[in-house]
Formats: C-alpha cells, sequence, structure tokens
C-alpha cells in the first residue's frame, strides 16, 4: 500500500505541468423554440444504476496505475468504492444527497483528508445534475446546446449530444477552467447512451488525468 | 499492494494446505476461477473471470480474463504487473515488489514442507474440508477479517477461498478444471 501511496504522489508531482489557463467563455443563449425541446438533467441518467469502471491514473512517459470503481446512484444515494484490479477494497463510502459523506472503509493512501470529498465531487460531476440556477446556452456555429450551471461562483458547462452530455468543462470562482471531462466513446446499455471511455482532467498544480471505461452497466431495480 | 500480497498467500496457502493431507507432490498447479465480489453498498455482486498457473518453486501466472483483463506474472522471484489498456498490455508501476518476494518465500516453505502458522495468520483446520485462516495482528484484522479454504476432497484440490474483508464484505473465488502437475512453458510466467 506504501508503493501505491508513493505512486499517487508521483502521479501527483508528475501532474504538475504548466498548461495554459482557460477562462469561462461567452455563449450566445439559446431560443425559446428550442429551449422546449432540450431537457439538461435527461443527459444524467435518473433512475438507480450500478456502474462499474477501470480508471487508469496517468503518469510521466505513459506509466501509471489502474484501479476499479464501482459507483451505485438513486434518487437518495450516491455510494462509491474503489477496488485494486483483483478485487481488494480499498475505498468504500456513501453520500446521502445534500449530507456529510460517510466512509466505510479507506485503506492509506485514500485515507487522507480531502480525498473522500474530491472523489465524491468527481463522481457526482459524472452521474449528477449540477444544483444552482441553469441557463441554456449555444456554443459555435454549429448551435451545440450547453447547459450552463451555477452555484456558488462555480460555473458548470454541459455539453449535450443527443440525449447525454459529451463533454463538461467546470469552472472555478475566478472563472478559471478547473476541471474537465471529455467521451471518446458511447454505449447503449439497456435502451440509455452511456459514456464508454472518457477522460477526466483536474487542472491545476494538484492536477491529475484519470482515463475511465466502463465495464459493466445494470439498472437496479 | 499487502493486500494483494494477501491474495497471493492465501492462494498458496490454499493449495498448500490442501496438500498437507495428501502424499501428491506440487510440481505445478493450473485452474480457472470465477471470483465473486460482495460489499454492502452493491446492489449486484460483481463477478471476474480468470486462470492461475504455479510452477514450483517461485513462478506464478495470475490473470483475469474479465471484465478487466490484466495479469500478475511472478518468474524466479521477479514480480511484474500487466493490466490491459485499449487492447495492449501495459505494465504497472508502484507494486510492493519487495514485500510480494517476501511472501514469495514464505509461499515456498509451505509448498516445500508443512503446514504451519505463519507471520500473519493462525491456521486452523475446522473440519474435513474447511481451513480458517485468521490473522494474528489485529492491524491486519482490520484489512482481512479471517479466510476460508474449503477443500474439494481427498486428492487436496481447493474448491473455493473466501476472504472476509469486513461485516457483509467478502470476495469468494471457486476454483474448476484444476490440474496438477503438468507442463506448462516458461514463457507463460514472463510473458502478458
Amino acid at each position: 500500500m506504501k508503493a501505491l501511496g508513493v505512486v499517487l504522489l508521483l502521479f501527483l508531482l508528475s501532474s504538475c505541468m504548466v498548461s495554459e489557463s482557460v477562462y469561462l467563455p461567452e455563449l450566445k443563449p439559446f431560443s425559446s423554440a428550442e429551449n422546449e425541446a432540450i431537457t439538461c438533467e435527461n443527459a444524467f441518467v435518473q433512475e438507480p444504476w450500478q456502474f462499474v469502471h477501470s480508471i487508469h491514473f496517468e503518469m510521466v512517459k505513459g506509466h501509471g496505475t489502474t484501479v476499479v470503481g464501482v459507483t451505485v446512484l438513486d434518487e437518495e444515494t450516491v455510494k462509491v468504492a474503489l477496488m485494486g484490479v483483483e478485487g481488494f477494497i480499498l475505498f468504500e463510502a456513501e453520500q446521502l444527497r445534500g449530507t456529510d459523506i460517510h466512509v466505510h472503509r479507506a485503506l492509506p493512501p485514500f485515507d487522507k483528508s480531502g480525498f473522500a470529498a474530491g472523489l465524491m465531487r468527481d463522481v457526482q460531476t459524472l452521474f449528477v445534475p449540477p444544483q444552482g440556477s441553469k441557463q441554456l446556452l449555444v456554443e459555435g456555429s454549429n448551435g451545440i446546446p450547453v447547459c450552463r450551471y451555477l452555484e456558488e461562483g462555480q460555473v458548470t458547462d454541459i455539453f449535450l449530444e443527443q440525449d447525454s452530455w459529451y463533454k463538461i468543462n467546470i469552472y472555478g470562482i475566478d472563472k478559471e477552467l478547473s476541471r474537465t471531462l471529455i467521451v471518446e466513446e458511447f454505449v447503449e446499455v439497456d435502451g440509455r447512451r452511456l459514456p464508454e471511455v472518457f477522460q477526466l482532467t483536474a487542472l491545476g498544480h494538484l492536477g491529475y488525468v484519470l482515463h475511465m471505461k466502463l465495464l459493466s452497466a445494470e439498472r437496479i431495480q | 499492494m499487502k493486500v494483494f500480497c494477501s491474495l497471493l498467500f492465501l492462494f498458496f496457502f490454499s493449495f498448500s494446505a490442501a496438500y498437507a493431507k495428501s502424499p501428491v507432490h506440487v510440481e505445478s498447479v493450473q485452474a480457472d476461477f470465477i471470483q465473486e465480489k460482495n460489499l454492502p453498498i452493491l446492489a449486484r455482486p460483481l463477478f471476474s473471470t480468470g486462470r492461475f498457473l504455479f510452477q514450483a518453486a517461485d513462478s506464478l501466472r495470475w490473470e483475469y480474463f474479465s471484465p478487466l483483463p490484466s495479469v500478475l506474472l511472478m518468474d524466479h522471484g521477479q514480480v511484474r504487473k500487466f493490466v490491459k489498456n485499449n487492447d495492449v498490455f501495459t505494465e504497472e508501476q508502484g507494486m510492493g515488489l519487495d514485500a510480494m518476494q517476501v511472501v514469495l518465500q514464505e509461499i515456498t516453505g509451505w509448498l516445500d514442507g508443512e503446514i504451519t502458522d505463519t507471520a500473519t495468520f493462525h491456521a486452523e483446520r475446522r473440519d474435513e474440508k474447511t481451513i480458517v485462516l485468521t490473522p494474528k495482528k489485529p492491524a491486519f484484522a482490520k484489512i482481512i477479517s479471517r479466510i476460508v479454504l474449503i477443500v474439494v476432497d481427498e486428492s487436496g484440490l481447493m474448491e473455493s477461498v473466501t476472504i472476509h474483508e469486513g461485516e457483509n464484505s467478502f470476495t469468494r473465488m471457486v476454483f474448476t478444471n484444476s490440474v496438477l502437475n503438468t507442463t506448462i512453458p516458461a514463457a507463460r510466467f514472463t510473458t502478458p
């Protein structure tokens, strides 16, 4: 486990790359007629699901380490587990929406302060529509619909394609891009179009890149 | 990674424990397995499939076919791990190789001789088919509370290994198609 901690530390250090800052763009509003046809919340799964993803932490020179992430969602709760490739539990927690995170298990280095909150934030970005006020906007000449949510100074832009999101950008209070999610491939499961291969990039001096692949998805009845 | 070492430990321990009552000399072992993962948070258990190969004294191939293809290789004490990303096996970095090698030394001892308690676990044979391993150190018991080994029959082959990580959290591996003492090409322990 100490070795994994070293890997994560190296990973974090290696991610301290200099990159050009990106700031919140101005986007045009959608016409009212188009507004009626688009529901931002539909870009996220509404029903209870269980997802299993492989999560590859990227490091310099292409090296990295892989874990398996499990997410169980229902109307009220988000449950998360991280496992080694062999299935041993490294971290397990759940959160009733709007309440504190309840950590069931956290082995080093996943017991570090702030890890649970950060993980839950990433998971909710993936699966739960943001709260706060909402604007429906359009990007570029192609008219890509974007749902822009504003909450406590943070802005979340959700780029829509068909009945799913394909990109999410999160900007901090300073309007600088702090986190981005980009879908590379989709898959249809049980009548639902789901991100299959995607990448989460957290920017900044403690940035990281997660390459994620959907291994299984099941509706829970 | 100590956790995975424990998995390796129990795997070899299971077979060595099973063979303890058998006159069979273990030169090699190979078997398929289905792994079931249960956690309180899961709506459905998770299943993995794989196959392992072992060649005395210290060569191992532990492979998962699904849902995430990966291979752990031990060859004459050298441990490497690969995970398939984008259809290509990529070597994982940061494994606890030193800890692996320590465990391997213990394993070698078990395969060579009697089953006894180790520095980590106390072993207890509950009945003809059941061996229970419990951690000696409370700190380790927080990670693995106990391990239950089920032996198939007098042949010594294992039926299952269940690792209890906590209340309602366990990993069960059920073995099938076990084969003893056949020749395994050396490349199986060096190439993913």
